[in-house]
């Protein structure tokens, strides 16, 4: 046998061909609805989180270094800015509660049974969606305290 | 369909990637069934290589070849892991179905179309036999075999699925060929 003799065989070799293949349909839905929430999560915590640590390292640990006060006086002249005074609880306080709102819902899921009405909730073990839902709790809470808000 | 204006489109709406999938999933499940010859190994890897696609799609850049020849590698590339190891494991998939509670592997019609796909592999018994020796090939000559035979492409085709220089594919096919007549032959 001839190494012609071999390609003559696999050329004429009849590969099946799967037809009436239908699963496909099932794998779209959840593919197409792929999102990173917890991505998502971090951007929108990015603003309202530096502000925070900001203040925690200068004011409740006493370190002061130059970058913070560049920090500091970013977050004060947005509170100077006619414009942005507006924003600013939309900012530090809707973000976070947006964030909180989008991880809390990638890692728990509800579902209802109206034939036996009934509420089925799901708890997934998804470790960086539930941390990102404390972060952002810690947040808001740390903006919700007496004078936090620039 | 054109492609090239397809692309731009994904990238503003990304639902518009279920047209590629719709386009291109026979394909690419048909020819991870005729490399590995198992039903439920194909499906995933199929559905691994759509979603890598769906994920990457944004840094995939015309150049005036069908986004099928990347379908092609990122399958080629799913396809090997399974080899190596004789079990496949979808990351991506497995977290996909993970955040989204929906399992793929348990479709409803699935153990009919697994019987469906079987007895019609029966029909292929050269198919089988042959397919049984390029399984013991190192898998880079499982790769250009099965593209060119299976899949009926040209050496071009090969090269640029595999990312490979024409001259390589044509010398990795001639060695293929050389040691799948070694098999036959019992050398």
């Amino acid at each position: 046998m001839k190494n012609d003799d071999v390609d003559s065989m696999l050329s004429k070799v009849d590969v099946p061909q799967p037809e009436g293949i239908k699963h496909q349909q099932e794998l779209k839905i959840p593919l197409l609805s792929y999102k990173r929430s917890s991505r998502a999560g971090l951007w929108l915590l990015a603003l309202p989180l530096t502000f925070a640590l900001t203040i925690l390292l200068k004011y409740q640990l006493g370190i002061f270094s130059s970058f913070l006060d560049i920090l500091e006086g970013a977050f004060n002249a947005m509170s100077g800015n006619a414009v942005l005074t507006y924003l600013i609880p939309a900012i530090f306080i809707g973000l976070p509660l947006f964030a909180m709102i989008i991880n809390f819902l990638a890692f728990c899921h509800f579902a209802s049974n109206k034939e036996t009405k009934e509420l089925l909730v799901t708890i997934k073990f998804r470790p960086l969606n539930v941390a990102i839902f404390l972060l952002s709790f810690a947040v808001l809470v740390y903006f919700f305290l007496p004078d936090a808000l620039p | 369909m054109n492609e090239e204006t397809l692309l731009k489109d994904i990238q503003n709406d990304p639902q518009k990637f279920g047209d590629l999938y719709d386009a291109y999933y026979k394909n690419i499940f048909g020819y991870a069934y005729r490399r590995t010859a198992n039903y439920d190994v194909a499906k995933d890897i199929a559905a691994e290589t759509f979603l890598k696609a769906y994920i990457g799609i944004g840094r995939f850049t015309w150049r005036n070849i069908s986004v099928l020849y990347w379908l092609y590698k990122i399958a080629t590339n799913e396809i090997n892991k399974y080899f190596r190891s004789r079990k496949y494991e979808p990351e991506s998939l497995h977290r996909v179905l993970e955040e989204y509670g929906v399992d793929v592997t348990h479709y409803s019609n699935a153990e009919s179309e697994r019987i469906m796909l079987e007895e019609d592999l029966q029909r292929h018994r050269e198919f089988v036999k042959l397919h049984e020796l390029i399984t013991t090939l190192d898998t880079k000559y499982q790769d250009v075999i099965s593209l060119r035979y299976y899949e009926q492409k040209s050496i071009r085709e090969i090269a640029v699925i595999l990312r490979k220089k024409e001259g390589t594919v044509k010398s990795l096919l001639s060695r293929g060929i050389a040691k799948l007549r070694e098999h036959l032959t019992g050398e």
